[in-house]
């Protein structure tokens, strides 16, 4: 079982998230002891019940409004494992900041509450978990308190997500868990309100969590990032995507379409005759010619089965941005360390992210938070895989003046 | 009258300071008729505790199945690194994983409450309330949350130790209480999940043994029944968790014995006398020393630290006289009688190297004297030389006043060679117990792989004193 | 790979980024620990051979044994030192009477000073999300403008290592590659790399300092870590926040009072 593990924590921001996640904090003895401390002094004019949310809300405007703007990697720890939260917030003009916080997690937390149960949020974070290749969901249903702690309620709710995420193609989550935040129950301490349920706490939940699977028995894939010169030797730095490199290995870089060989991996204070997918490496190759026509943006890989090397390419785009795409935009595309700049042929099967309902089969333009197939034909070549196989170079990123204004998945 | 909703896999109840005989005797005398029946079945043995014979120690080793000198803590008190300043050790300061942890990264659900060395409580995958020095219930539980339950029984941390001093029989009303809320919160949560390990630990009976033992002993006509009355609501509670767990492996031990007190020794006072302790202008505390003009010193009960250059921030001996002063000083200590009965107040001393080992080291493998004497790192902050006293010289501080030997309100002191064991359904080692050996069965027992640093391989390690 | 191996390629791989943008790059080094774990991994970024300077803000009260360790360090490590001073109010007399006030002249103020002599248009800084509230905000790559505001309501989204990595002119970029890791992570990585720490980190005399910075704002703390195993225990079974003091008499004076009824003082 590996050390630790990133989850996003999704939900509507009045179903109790901020209060949920102090609560974990609290329980686990993550926080300060300062803080503790104030967390119990503030309970005092609260009826006793401690009062968590503030703990996330650094920023002093939030405090005022009780809103989370951004997003935040917050810590805690259980005996097994540290965890990193991604607490993406709920409001829907801040779903950029979500997706974003979205995109670095491992599994996600999806909350629930018990009252108003599925919303137009919920709808659109499920979608954008799905797309994001989020695999490992817990549905936490919390407020329980408020519908009289009722079964049927909670397995109604449970159903209805199950059967929303499995409309989206997502698998059913590992777990539906009722709880109330704000009392703790089923949270780190098992409810005596709740006979009904003999599933697991949150906590222990949690600890049930697989990290995700290791890229190194992948296809090689090392994107060039730079090339420096030391010492009359030309090294090629990266990361590598995926896969495991060797001394000795034979490469080829694509979009280039070159061969040649590794003649070693460079790697400051030690030796290596070995790298594999996360490791941030440089390479030498063994002949000096072999370096014509690199650049940074080529990637690195086996010999077979070649990637796909793209000019025209069709994938799943979800705009974030206030300012519409519009269709023949010229606009950049960069996958891992490639940069393109492309023309937007086509806005095919454009969606609200929600309700999954086509707005136009063939549109003009495509909006904030919604979603389409898009047709971009780029002024150079891309090496791209299926997300599936090697996320790294199966996602990328738009670009309008630097900003980062899409996401894109390649299927 | 009803079985557990749920049983744990292994538990584990645990009774401070209980001697063996004295535990015999109550069975004998039909003052804990359960454990007599549970012993009668399963059988009762005697353990050996840990040197210094006082329970912070002896339960970071039981639940680290480690010798002090891997896990760092020597007693109640210790000293700040680099100065002669006090400083409290408890879990925070323990240098080794605890039973609890070892078994939550297996997955196992634990539960832990009152275990002196336990607080501040660790992540556990379960519940763990801190012992006798968490100053609130909110810093005593884990996880935190739990802290909303107990204060709705009225959970109390410890019994008022203070009250002791002043007045035995609000004493006693307050050890029923503590005990009786003990108890309700032990059943609660055995209640609430099926545990994998489940340990319950009752601090009154050393309470009540300090302050009652020689009532106990000359058959004081009201303190006599009420030490016994105690020990019957024990075993009520025993008789009522015999009831609900009939089958599943189980143990019930003490971390030391005691006995009664003839003299209070204070050994700082003695090392001041024979010369090797020079207070400071102003004492303050037990440290209080003149550095320049102190070769040794003494922490309770019975530490003896060498005031050594290179190693003390203001040492004076220099390490080639580190074993002559340490020869000396045990001499010295040797010496010491009681005045009125002329008997010896010590009985052995021991150097550093023959009772603690660490981690690094093969478990019997001792150390040259000036490699142990500069040992870095958790077993570096042990004592030079444990003084051992015989029955009755119960050893203290004391740098302040001008007596060696007094007595105050304490009946009773802690004894090293008869804890009291009686397990059902484990395997532990058949000869010589002592209490660091009982991790590592019970994580076997549990099928949870032990640290291979854990020093209870199946036979002591500590030789007999 | 385990969790300092992924922190540090991910650490790597940010400063290769920012270099690769950036030609008028600086690393912001304050001689403590998360800044010269920064410079570590700057030195394995580019082989030994840091390609732009290591800036040191000095105001002028840092601790001696900092301004011995930064001269040692720097020639060791081939490293090309910009020091920044703001002279004037030094020579004004400017100490910390008010925090705030000295902090924004000695400090802020002569980095403003740095960017405008050198031209630097991004700054590596050692900073870590589990330090303080705003940080937990900050992006790796983070646009600052000229006046060193931080619009935090509009921040760039970044998805999937793909940074931000244009400022608007009179701006500096602001690059942060030791977000993802914790104070823990840094002290277990010192202890691995064996990366030479100033003393002051460790115990004397019961206490440490657990930031350094100017010897008029900067307090020890009480702590026996007097080795790096010890700050590593201490941190794992600990939960105090970096800048704050540990409130441990409050429960000395409970434990001794306890400990005496019991007879064990």
């Amino acid at each position: 079982m590996r050390d630790h593990l990133k989850f996003v924590a999704v939900g509507h921001v009045d179903h109790g998230k901020s209060t949920l996640i102090g609560r974990l904090l609290y329980d686990t003895n993550s926080l300060p002891p300062d803080k503790m401390d104030e967390v119990r002094m503030a309970s005092e004019e609260n009826d006793g019940v401690p009062e968590f949310a503030f703990v996330m809300d650094h920023l002093e405007e939030e405090r005022r409004n009780r809103v989370t703007i951004d997003t935040a990697q917050i810590f805690f720890k259980t005996a097994k494992r540290e965890y990193v939260i991604i607490d993406a917030p709920g409001h829907k003009q801040f779903l950029k900041n979500m997706i974003t916080g979205s995109t670095q997690a491992e599994a996600a937390l999806l909350l629930v509450a018990a009252e108003e149960g599925l919303q137009e949020q919920t709808h659109r974070h499920a979608y954008m978990l799905s797309l994001l290749g989020i695999r490992q969901l817990l549905i936490v249903i919390n407020k329980m308190d408020l519908v009289n702690y009722d079964q049927q309620r909670f397995e109604q709710i449970k159903k209805d997500i199950t059967k929303r995420l499995e409309e989206f193609g997502m698998e059913p989550p590992l777990m539906t868990i009722p709880i109330v935040s704000t009392l703790g129950e089923n949270v780190a301490r098992r409810s005596d309100k709740m006979d009904w349920y003999d599933g697991m706490t949150l906590l222990e939940g949690l600890d049930q969590l697989q990290p995700a699977p290791s890229a190194q028995n992948g296809r090689l894939r090392f994107p060039v990032q730079d090339i420096y010169e030391l010492e009359g030797e030309k090294v090629l730095v990266g990361r590598l995507a995926s896969g495991t490199l060797r001394n000795g290995q034979d490469i080829m870089f694509h979009p280039l379409g070159k061969t040649a060989t590794v003649d070693y991996i460079k790697v400051f204070g030690a030796s290596k005759d070995q790298a594999i997918a996360g490791e941030s490496i440089g390479i030498v190759l063994k002949n000096k010619n072999a370096m014509q026509g690199l650049a940074r943006g080529e990637v690195a890989c086996d010999l077979s089965p070649s990637p796909h090397v793209h000019n025209t390419i069709v994938a799943t785009v979800f705009w974030m941005n206030g300012e519409p795409l519009r269709k023949d935009e010229t606009i950049d595309l960069k996958c891992a360390t490639r940069q393109v700049s492309c023309k937007v042929k086509k806005i095919t099967d454009r969606m609200n992210s929600s309700t999954l309902e086509i707005i136009a089969t063939d549109a003009k333009d495509l909006h904030d938070t919604e979603v389409a197939k898009l047709t971009l034909k780029a002024d150079g070549y891309v090496c791209m895989d299926p997300f599936e196989s090697v996320a790294e170079t199966g996602r990328f990123v738009l670009m309008r003046d630097n900003d980062t204004v899409a996401g894109g998945i390649l299927h | 009258m009803t079985t557990a909703k749920h049983n744990p896999k292994l538990m584990v109840l645990s009774i401070d300071g209980v001697p063996f005989a004295l535990m015999r005797r109550m069975m004998d005398d039909g003052v804990m008729p359960n454990m007599a029946g549970l012993a009668g079945n399963v059988g009762i043995r005697q353990m050996r505790s840990v040197q210094p014979t006082v329970s912070c120690v002896a339960w970071a080793s039981y639940m680290t199945g480690k010798n002090p000198g891997k896990h760092g803590i020597y007693g109640f008190i210790d000293r700040r690194t680099e100065s002669y300043d006090l400083m409290f050790p408890n879990s925070a300061t323990m240098s080794a994983e605890n039973i609890w942890e070892v078994l939550s990264r297996a997955d196992k659900r634990v539960f832990g409450m009152n275990v002196p060395s336990s607080y501040p409580p660790r992540r556990v995958n379960g519940i763990l309330i801190g012992d006798f020095l968490a100053p609130t219930i909110e810093k005593a539980a884990y996880p935190a949350g739990e802290s909303e339950y107990l204060r709705s029984i009225d959970y109390r941390i410890d019994s008022d130790a203070q009250l002791a001093r002043r007045d035995k029989r609000a004493m006693l009303a307050d050890l029923d209480k503590t005990l009786d809320t003990r108890m309700e919160a032990m059943f609660h949560y055995l209640d609430k999940e099926s545990w994998d390990f489940f340990h319950t630990h009752i601090m009154g009976s050393d309470r009540i043994n300090h302050f009652l033992w020689q009532k106990m002993e000359d058959n004081d006509p009201e303190f006599a029944p009420a030490f016994f009355a105690y020990y019957r609501r024990i075993d009520k509670a025993i008789g009522r968790l015999l009831e609900q767990l009939p089958d599943i492996p189980l143990l019930i031990f003490s971390d030391h014995g005691f006995c009664r007190i003839k003299q209070e020794v204070q050994l700082s006072r003695y090392l001041v006398e024979t010369g090797w302790t020079t207070p400071a202008q102003e004492i303050v505390h037990p440290l209080s020393v003149d550095p320049a003009k102190s070769k040794a010193y003494c922490l309770i009960p019975g530490r003896i630290y060498v005031n050594l250059l290179g190693r003390e921030p203001g040492g004076i001996v220099p390490l080639e006289k580190y074993q002559q002063v340490r020869k000396r000083l045990a001499e010295d200590l040797l010496k010491l009688r009681d005045p009125e009965t002329g008997e010896n107040v010590i009985k052995k001393v021991v150097m550093r190297e023959n009772v603690y080992w660490p981690s690094d080291r093969e478990k019997n493998a001792t150390m040259e004297p000036e490699q142990s004497a500069m040992y870095k790192g958790t077993y570096g902050k042990a004592a030079d030389l444990i003084a051992i006293p015989y029955d009755g010289y119960d050893l203290k501080l004391g740098l302040a006043g001008n007596k060696i030997l007094q007595k105050t309100e304490l009946e009773g002191m802690h004894t090293y060679d008869d804890a009291f064991m009686v397990a059902r359904g484990i395997e532990l080692p058949k000869d010589d117990l002592e209490i660091l050996m009982l991790a590592r069965p019970i994580l076997d027992k549990l099928g949870v792989e032990p640290p291979n640093d854990m020093d209870g391989t199946g036979s002591a390690i500590t030789p007999r004193f | 790979m385990d969790k300092l191996d992924e922190l540090e390629s991910q650490s790597i791989y940010i400063i290769r980024e920012a270099y690769y943008h950036y030609k008028k790059l600086a690393m912001l080094w304050s001689i403590g620990k998360d800044s010269s774990t920064m410079v570590w991994l700057v030195r394995k970024a580019f082989f030994g051979k840091v390609p732009f300077p290591a800036l040191h803000i000095d105001t002028s009260y840092k601790f001696p044994q900092m301004y011995k360790f930064r001269d040692e360090y720097s020639r060791k490590w081939g490293l090309d030192l910009v020091i920044t001073r703001n002279e004037k109010a030094l020579a004004a007399g400017m100490t910390c009477k008010k925090k705030l006030e000295c902090c924004t002249a000695l400090k802020t103020e002569a980095l403003k000073i740095a960017i405008a002599k050198h031209g630097f248009d991004a700054l590596l800084l050692g900073i870590r999300r589990d330090e303080h509230g705003i940080r937990a905000k900050e992006r790796v790559f983070s646009p600052r403008d000229e006046e060193f505001k931080w619009n935090y309501q509009d921040q760039p989204p970044e998805l999937w290592d793909q940074f931000k990595s244009q400022a608007e002119e009179q701006t500096h970029i602001r690059v942060h590659p030791l977000l993802g890791w914790t104070e823990l992570d840094i002290w277990k990585y010192i202890k691995r790399e064996q990366i030479p720490i100033t003393e002051l980190y460790f115990a004397k005399n019961g206490k440490r300092y657990r930031s350094i910075g100017c010897t008029t704002c900067c307090n020890p703390v009480d702590s026996n870590a007097a080795t790096i195993d010890d700050m590593i225990n201490e941190l794992e079974t600990t939960t105090t926040s970096e800048r704050a003091g540990r409130a441990q008499d409050k429960e000395d004076t409970y434990t001794m009072q306890k400990l005496r009824a019991l007879g064990y003082m």
